[in-house]
């Protein structure tokens, strides 16, 4: 999957979990965003986010690595790895 | 040692969701029972419960993350913090950004978490989709659920607990806050205790034969305490806030005081001589009120008005008796005496600090709230006391000094007197 569009399938995840006046912080996001630092967001909001990524996309993602996701570079590479692996 | 002051008060009741209508509900004796279908549907004898049924949590949206919002499901925490986020606002103090408050601590206790909620989480368990459960589920679940909502809400740094003791847990909660404060250890406190609203543990009371099973046809008339057809008591929901501080804080902020905590006293029975899992030792309970009179410094007369215990069960004899040896005054010497319980049920660990609430406002505004269905009084209780002292009425008076007691199972016991501030 493209890293743009995927960016855009996990911005429509974080949504629910945003403060409304933070949304539109979503608009400029780069790799080096910080999901609790940049966007206001609760870290075990995230760990909501990366779940129901899972369940979307049909992969799996180790508890270890989860709790390493604090950027949205690092969330992109961690789920576009996993859907290489499954050659989506 | 500081004398230590309420500044803030917040409720969700049966009979009111908010200071304004509880005061109103409380003053004009409006009971907040309701028949409930689903506790028919479950077969249970008592059908009527005490709930918060105007309760709306669209508040909380303004307060939480739209994360937790949006998986709040505890009833238990959603009472506790609309109660405290009510209290806090009442005490003129504000939501103070990224600070964190090294001299302000909670302490809000309840007895068991929601379980309705905890059915629902067993339920995905049990159906295999335990990774659909969501991951916040555990901070609404663990006892100490609420007080964790509300020491991040209000960024505190003292001491942020919350204290289990059945039905004496919410005064006992004011209790150990106030001795916080009083022995310095900080300077505000964030007092109370919840209840769900959960059917799974009212029917755990109906097993023990202890619910009034006689007015699912007239819920209103259910909570009977100290009448002579009392047949149980009817169970409720809902949570009590009260803001505490040191005299010096609240005056160098200029705030309201409603009421001065002049004593506090905690202790249990042992289960011995008379006392059981789920009976109070009259020793026991004599001890806790005369300890905390006697640490008060007043002398029994000068209490105006007994928030009493009084559930509507056998045991409400015994407490009437156990206020009369304690203050040493019967008959038309004993003091006022009523129980918020007539109106909104028993609020089970939730029930001790509504009923604070309740004697600080009934002091606060000059008014007895009156005891509802004891058109008829036990003769037993008028053997020890004259009727004149239990108000059926509304009653405009003024009171200077309130005691209010809770009795839970354990046979433990929790007493306060409250005072009205006097500079």
């Amino acid at each position: 999957m493209e890293r743009a569009q995927l960016l855009e399938e996990i911005k429509s995840l974080m949504g629910e979990y945003m403060h409304d006046e933070d949304k539109s912080k979503l608009a400029n996001i780069t790799d080096d965003t910080d999901f609790v630092n940049d966007l206001n967001m609760d870290s075990i909001d995230m760990v909501d986010v990366v779940i129901k990524a899972e369940n979307k996309f049909g992969i799996e993602i180790k508890n270890e690595t989860i709790a390493k996701l604090n950027t949205v570079g690092k969330c992109l590479d961690v789920m576009q790895e996993r859907l290489a692996e499954k050659g989506l | 040692m500081n004398r230590v002051v309420i500044t803030g008060l917040g409720v969700v009741a049966p009979n009111g969701i908010n200071i304004p209508s509880f005061t109103h509900s409380i003053r004009n004796g409006l009971s907040g029972i309701h028949f409930i279908q689903q506790l028919k549907d479950y077969a249970m004898g008592c059908c009527v419960a005490g709930t918060p049924i105007d309760f709306d949590d669209s508040i909380l949206s303004k307060y939480l993350s739209p994360g937790a919002f949006k998986s709040l499901r505890s009833t238990t925490v959603k009472y506790a913090l609309a109660a405290v986020i009510e209290a806090w606002i009442n005490a003129g103090l504000t939501i103070s950004g990224n600070n964190v408050d090294p001299d302000t601590g909670c302490i809000f206790g309840n007895g068991v978490c929601d379980v309705n909620h905890m059915r629902y989480a067993i339920e995905k368990l049990e159906n295999l989709e335990v990774q659909k459960l969501g991951v916040r589920h555990i901070e609404q679940l663990m006892t100490s659920g609420s007080s964790a909502y509300i020491g991040g809400l209000f960024g505190l740094g003292n001491q942020v607990t919350a204290n289990s003791s059945a039905c004496s847990t919410g005064t006992e909660a004011v209790v150990m806050a106030y001795e916080k404060i009083k022995s310095g250890s900080a300077k505000r406190m964030v007092a109370g205790s919840c209840e769900a609203s959960s059917p799974y543990i009212w029917a755990v009371f109906d097993a023990m034969r202890v619910l009034n099973r006689n007015h699912n046809n007239d819920p209103s008339a259910a909570s009977r305490p100290m009448s002579i057809d009392s047949a149980g008591f009817v169970p409720g929901s809902g949570a009590g806030a009260l803001i505490l501080e040191d005299l010096a804080t609240a005056k160098q902020r200029d705030a309201i005081i409603y009421a001065e905590v002049i004593s506090g006293y905690v202790n249990s029975g042992g289960q011995r001589n008379g006392g059981s899992m789920t009976a109070p030792s009259a020793i026991g309970v004599k001890t806790c009120i005369e300890t905390t009179i006697a640490k008060s410094g007043i002398h029994p007369r000068e209490i105006d008005l007994i928030c009493g215990h009084l559930t509507g069960t056998a045991a409400d004899k015994m407490e009437i008796a156990n206020w009369a040896a304690a203050l040493d005054r019967r008959g038309e010497d004993f003091p006022f005496i009523n129980t918020l319980k007539s109106l909104t049920g028993h609020c089970i660990s939730a029930t001790g600090s509504i009923e604070c609430v309740a004697a600080i406002l009934q002091m606060h505004h000059d008014f007895i709230q009156p005891n509802i269905n004891c058109e008829k009084i036990q003769p037993d209780i008028l053997d020890i006391i004259s009727e004149k002292c239990i108000v059926r009425e509304p009653m405009n008076k003024s009171i200077t000094t309130v005691i209010k007691a809770n009795f839970g199972f354990g046979d433990v016991n929790s007493c306060i007197i409250f005072k009205k501030y006097n500079s």
